[in-house]
């Protein structure tokens, strides 16, 4: 099959959407990051802030996890598998520690529904395309 | 020969309507109608002679609707603190986003249920009146300074019912629509010029926000800056007493309470001026990055397709829970606002808010709870401004233990005002409010330099506030309140000459001759027995001396061209242009506004070339 040729500024255009998603997803690991370093600094409890890892590293690895689990590769799959697990422990940790902290039965669904909430948007952000990609069928 | 009846005046209308039951109902209401007609053309005889092109009069209108929408503005926040309280389960006096021990099965429930609630609402209306609510900028930029009373209740009430139910907008959108709204409307009743509708429109908005922020400085720049696009001497007297009135009813009524206030003096040294010129720049990317997300949420919910009435529902409970672990974004952010001024928060936390109420705003208004991100960009820069001077008081005391420490609120005021004034386009409202609210000029001074820092750097990169940026969205090709919207009310009614001159068809050559003269009128238009426009004759024409040479048309008839061509009184010119009158190739097109813009900038360039520049005006 023949690979089609396309012109320059075809091409230029391609790159330049293919920049603005990797600085999109870049700057949402930015916000979860964030969110993240803010929402264990939350924690005022003493057993919840006994973490394994700095509370700035523990941020900052759950934000580049997602980043690089939203980026429109087939194999930003594995690092989706690190979201759901990590982001479930810290939130439970958050939910429960947190002044006045949450009761276990609703931090549970609520620790979970962030971890599904991150891993959903990631898979969303890695595999809906920002357009028709050139020579697709879509 | 039958002839039309001569049209109905108002009161004939009114008083014989042409459906109405003529029975014994009506004839006990005639005279009740009578007098109620007779009031309303009086007043307006009383209004067009005393109001019109009198400045003193449209100073004391603007002054008693300023007062008006003062109360306005109480009420609604008397309302909306009600909600909260119902809805939250909080004190009376304590403010939403203060967080506190709101428990979390309503943190997580309110905002959901007010998103159906807000969804369901919207959808219902938007059946009855599908087209976009006017606001106070678009009004007075492209349709004279006329809106909608009906569209402005409506939208300040489901703005209500946003921020009641704890959704991340502030209020100042509702209140300004509320204001504007009002204002237009008694202008409109009151049949003022265009120029003078604009002006009340702007007062309005001016009293709204002065009123919402016991700033009167403050509310009478955001109408100049944002509502009306720009400010003369004529419109300071209506807009300024519009705010100050506003403002005075606010301290009357409620006191001298602002959002934020201040327990000791800003200190400001040289060095911090040059930070603050790089917290603008900061505070000019978070306010893009804030912008983009609201967009970048709607159009995350069309692609999913989830129904329009659903889609504020699912931002309630994505709202719900950010508020479980952040309850400051809940509401427009007043009350953290002066917790953060209060009791400096811990960087991290901080830095967690930024993030979290930057999301909290950008899916409020994305998924369509109706309000504004005015006072959302205050708490947004707040955090911003006090995680800043958090990191380089950090950085100053590793390299110089010995240095002096930063002033947190200094910063705080600087990176609020300067997300501010980036998202909300209004760098001098920003600069007035916090000299109000603070009093103190050292920290106005510090607020300039990021604020104008601030300013540019979203003009030069992104080029729209968060108003105008959803105006490109929706197509609105406008940049602010300046009036453009005069072009497009250019029709052919207001362009055409009335001094024409007809001739019956059938005219002899000659006789035409001797009724028009060279030299008179150069073309006149042919008419027929009923007085039908049936073609137009070149009068040069009629008296070129070749006609008489041949044996062609002794009658005027003959000369005649342009039958099937001519324009209706309410059109709006926009004609195809084509290559020729054969092949009619179209090569372009022509519009009134286009001409006139064309002339404009034709004369900008021949004007500028006299003077040596390159434009008159700089680049737009």
């Amino acid at each position: 099959m023949a690979v089609p040729v396309y012109s320059a500024d075809i091409v230029a255009q391609a790159r330049r959407r293919r920049m603005r998603r990797v600085w999109l997803v870049v700057m949402l690991g930015i916000v979860v990051a964030g969110y993240t370093y803010g929402a264990l600094a939350e924690r005022v409890i003493a057993e919840d802030r006994n973490d394994l890892l700095p509370q700035w590293l523990e941020a900052v690895l759950l934000g580049t996890v997602f980043a690089l689990a939203s980026l429109p590769s087939s194999s930003a799959i594995l690092a989706r598998i690190f979201i759901p697990v990590p982001t479930f422990l810290l939130y439970i940790t958050v939910l429960t520690g947190k002044n006045p902290p949450l009761p276990n039965y609703a931090a549970f669904p609520i620790a979970l529904a962030y971890a599904a909430a991150l891993t959903v948007l990631s898979a969303y952000l890695a595999e809906v395309p920002e357009r028709s990609r050139l020579g697709s069928r879509r | 020969m039958s002839s039309a009846p001569p049209p109905a005046s108002p009161l004939d209308s009114a008083i014989n309507p042409p459906t109405a039951d003529n029975g014994p109902a009506a004839e006990r209401m005639r005279p009740w109608l009578s007098a109620r007609l007779l009031f309303r053309e009086w007043l307006e005889r009383l209004v067009q002679r005393n109001l019109r092109d009198n400045e003193i009069a449209l100073v004391a209108i603007s002054a008693v609707l300023g007062a008006a929408a003062g109360v306005g503005v109480i009420a609604i926040e008397g309302l909306v603190q009600l909600f909260h309280q119902l809805n939250f389960a909080i004190v009376a006096g304590q403010h939403l986003s203060e967080g506190g021990a709101i428990a979390w099965w309503r943190i997580l429930l309110v905002p959901t249920a007010g998103g159906l609630l807000a969804g369901t609402a919207a959808f219902l209306i938007r059946r009855r009146r599908p087209q976009e609510t006017v606001d106070a900028i678009e009004a007075n930029a492209l349709f004279g300074g006329r809106m909608s009373l009906t569209d402005s209740v409506t939208l300040t009430a489901l703005t209500m019912i946003s921020s009641g139910f704890g959704a991340s907008v502030g209020m100042e959108a509702g209140f300004t629509q509320l204001g504007a709204g009002f204002s237009s409307h008694v202008g409109q009743r009151l049949r003022m010029r265009r120029s003078d509708l604009r002006t009340l429109v702007g007062a309005g908005a001016a009293a709204a926000i002065a009123a919402a922020f016991n700033a009167p400085l403050a509310g009478a720049f955001y109408a100049f800056e944002l509502v009306i696009g720009g400010y003369s001497a004529p419109i300071l007297a209506p807009i300024a007493i519009a705010a100050l009135a506003a403002t005075l009813v606010v301290r009357a009524v409620v006191g001298d309470d602002s959002i934020f206030a201040l327990d000791q003096p800003v200190h400001i040294t040289g060095l911090d001026y040059v930070l603050f010129a790089g917290l603008g720049v900061i505070a000019a990317a978070i306010a893009v990055a804030t912008m983009t997300g609201v967009t970048w949420v709607e159009r995350l919910f069309r692609r999913l397709k989830v129904p329009l009435w659903l889609r504020p529902c699912i931002g309630g409970a994505l709202v719900g829970l950010i508020a479980v672990v952040f309850p400051e974004v809940l509401g427009s952010g007043h009350g953290a606002i002066q917790l953060s001024l209060d009791h400096f928060f811990p960087a991290g936390v901080l830095l967690g808010l930024i993030a979290a109420k930057g999301l909290a705003s950008a899916i409020s208004v994305g998924s369509g709870f109706r309000g504004g991100l005015f006072s959302s960009s205050l708490l947004l820069g707040s955090v911003y401004g006090g995680t800043a001077v958090v990191l380089i008081q950090a950085g100053v005391s590793a390299l110089d233990p010995g240095a002096p420490p930063l002033d947190q609120v200094a910063y705080m005021l600087v990176g609020m005002s300067s997300v501010a004034a980036a998202i909300i386009g209004a760098p001098l409202t920003m600069i007035f409010l916090v000299l109000e609210l603070t009093g103190s000029f050292v920290a106005a001074l510090g607020v300039m330099v990021g604020v104008i820092i601030a300013s540019v750097v979203v003009r030069m990169t992104f080029g729209y506030s968060f108003a105008t940026w959803r105006f490109h969205l929706r197509g609105v090709p406008i940049r602010g309140g300046y009036d453009i919207g005069w072009v497009q009310d250019l029709t052919v009614e207001k362009l055409m000459r009335r001094d024409f001159h007809t001739a019956p068809l059938g005219m002899t050559l000659d006789e035409f001759r001797a009724q028009f003269p060279l030299g008179g009128t150069k073309r006149v238009f042919l008419v027929d027995a009923l007085n039908h426009y049936r073609g137009m004759v070149v009068t040069a024409d009629a008296h070129d001396r070749d006609v008489d040479n041949t044996s062609g048309p002794r009658l005027i008839d003959d000369l005649r061209s342009a039958e099937d061509q001519f324009l209706l009184p309410r059109q709006n010119v926009r004609l195809a242009v084509v290559s020729d009158a054969v092949e009619r190739r179209v090569v372009g097109f022509l519009t009134e506004g286009y001409a006139l813009r064309r002339y404009n900038q034709e004369f900008e360039r021949v004007r500028a070339a006299e003077l040596g520049e390159r434009t008159l005006f700089g680049p737009a």
